[in-house]
């Protein structure tokens, strides 16, 4: 399943995880490599200032901007990591006090053959959402539920529950590391953007067909435009221009469904910028451990 | 506008963003829309006693907030500040429901792979307009 046009999510998560996991790769090679030429002292402060003088005097500058990149690389994905886990119990407490019992029993018995569970909580927001890691759960709230129409809810089940099928929440946790970690690669935000739009325009088409119409998830999409009220229809001139996000390629999958949605990839500087970074990498792991 | 900053997620109503003598003041105040500082300190203070001081301090805050305006007639002796909502309740609630969906996930982050609401503010007018035309295609189709 994927937007018509586009290269699937699957193939662009790919494309992620092969830049992403051999920039990491290359990175675990050289701290390997320099931790184990290091010269351990009595104590850790000694044996940092002795790793940090033995570096910058002793090495290239492209390797000390190589280490200096490994360095932020795993401070961002430790952090993100451990922010993400913080949030994921403020989540699990949330969902515990403000859970819609009545509500929620009535929807899990009605779709108990998805084998997905269905949180409502008491909330006047609009939230429609997939989350969770071992087992993906769908989350809806009490806001949502009085917008919609009963057809309109069954669109945003079947839109979440693709989500939760095809496990959406582990490889979207996995590409905002790359971005958050190696993001100075320009080609893997690229990517990471391209992968977030695809799986948001793939999970429509889902509903789509399964709904046979495109009717519902158009109207879904149209409330909450609405309900945001941030829709002040064209204005004089008309001259407002496409914004490059995934609610404005959703409108067009459903606008033309047969039409294919160009979601654009990469430019050509992104590639080139990007070809040169990894080959600078490279240069640094082979000046540091020549082959 | 709003000018509110913290959001209690475990009350509900107009407790998740105000203490309980402003939510109590703002019920106050929405229900006749413009009011004296000494009016509503008498409302108040029929139901439990509290001092004139506070409701004052109370209802300045608000106002600096942005939540509250003032608005000044007379001179003299005859000079009376009337305070009225910036928002109308439903206006404020509707404002807020949508602020603390947008603060639930920046503040729960990515474990939320989905949600519908997102980016919404930056679709496109044009194509909108053509959604609503391809959804009443639709409907006189079926």
């Amino acid at each position: 399943m994927t937007g018509k046009g586009n290269p699937s999510p699957n193939v662009v998560l790919g494309a992620v995880f092969l830049i992403g996991f051999g920039v990491l790769l290359e990175m675990n090679f050289l701290l390997i490599h320099h931790l184990g030429n290091a010269r351990y002292e009595s104590t850790f402060y000694r044996t940092a200032w002795q790793f940090l003088s033995d570096l910058l005097t002793q090495h290239h500058p492209l390797e000390v901007v190589f280490l200096a990149a490994t360095g932020y690389t795993f401070y961002q994905i430790v952090g993100r990591s451990a922010r993400q886990a913080v949030a994921g119990r403020k989540w699990t407490r949330y969902f515990a006090e403000h859970a819609d019992a009545g509500k929620m029993e009535r929807l899990n018995a009605a779709y108990r053959k998805w084998n997905i569970p269905i949180t409502i909580v008491r909330d006047p927001s609009v939230l429609a959402l997939t989350t969770g890691f071992i087992r993906p759960r769908i989350v809806l709230s009490t806001g949502l539920i009085r917008l919609l129409s009963a057809e309109e809810l069954e669109a945003v089940l079947l839109h979440e529950r693709y989500h939760c099928r095809q496990r959406h929440t582990v490889k979207k946790f996995a590409v905002q590391l790359m971005m958050d970690g190696i993001g100075y690669i320009p080609i893997i935000r690229s990517l990471g953007r391209h992968y977030f739009i695809g799986i948001e325009l793939s999970a429509d088409r889902y509903a789509m067909d399964q709904m046979n119409s495109s009717y519902e998830i158009g109207s879904v999409l149209l409330k909450l435009v609405r309900h945001n009220g941030q829709y002040a229809g064209v204005g004089a001139g008309g001259t407002v221009h496409f914004a490059d996000t995934a609610v404005n390629y959703r409108i067009e999958q459903i606008v033309n469904p047969d039409q294919p949605v160009r979601v654009a990839l990469a430019s050509a500087k992104t590639v080139a910028i990007s070809a040169i970074l990894l080959s600078l990498m490279l240069a640094a792991l082979l000046l540091e451990c020549p082959i | 506008m709003s000018g509110i900053n913290n959001y209690h997620l475990n009350e509900e109503g107009l407790q998740r963003f105000f203490g309980s003598l402003q939510a109590r003041i703002m019920e106050t105040i929405w229900a006749s829309d413009q009011l004296s500082i000494k009016e509503v300190h008498a409302r108040l203070n029929d139901e439990s006693p509290i001092a004139l001081n506070t409701v004052m301090t109370v209802m300045n805050r608000l106002e600096e907030r942005g939540i509250l305006r003032k608005s000044t007639t007379g001179r003299g002796k005859n000079r009376l500040t009337l305070y009225s909502a910036v928002q109308s309740k439903e206006q404020f609630l509707a404002e807020q429901a949508k602020t603390v969906t947008h603060g639930l996930i920046r503040e729960f982050g990515d474990l939320v792979v989905a949600h519908m609401v997102d980016a919404m503010e930056e679709a496109d007018p044009a194509l909108i307009q053509k959604l609503e035309r391809k959804l009443m295609e639709l409907k006189q189709r079926s």
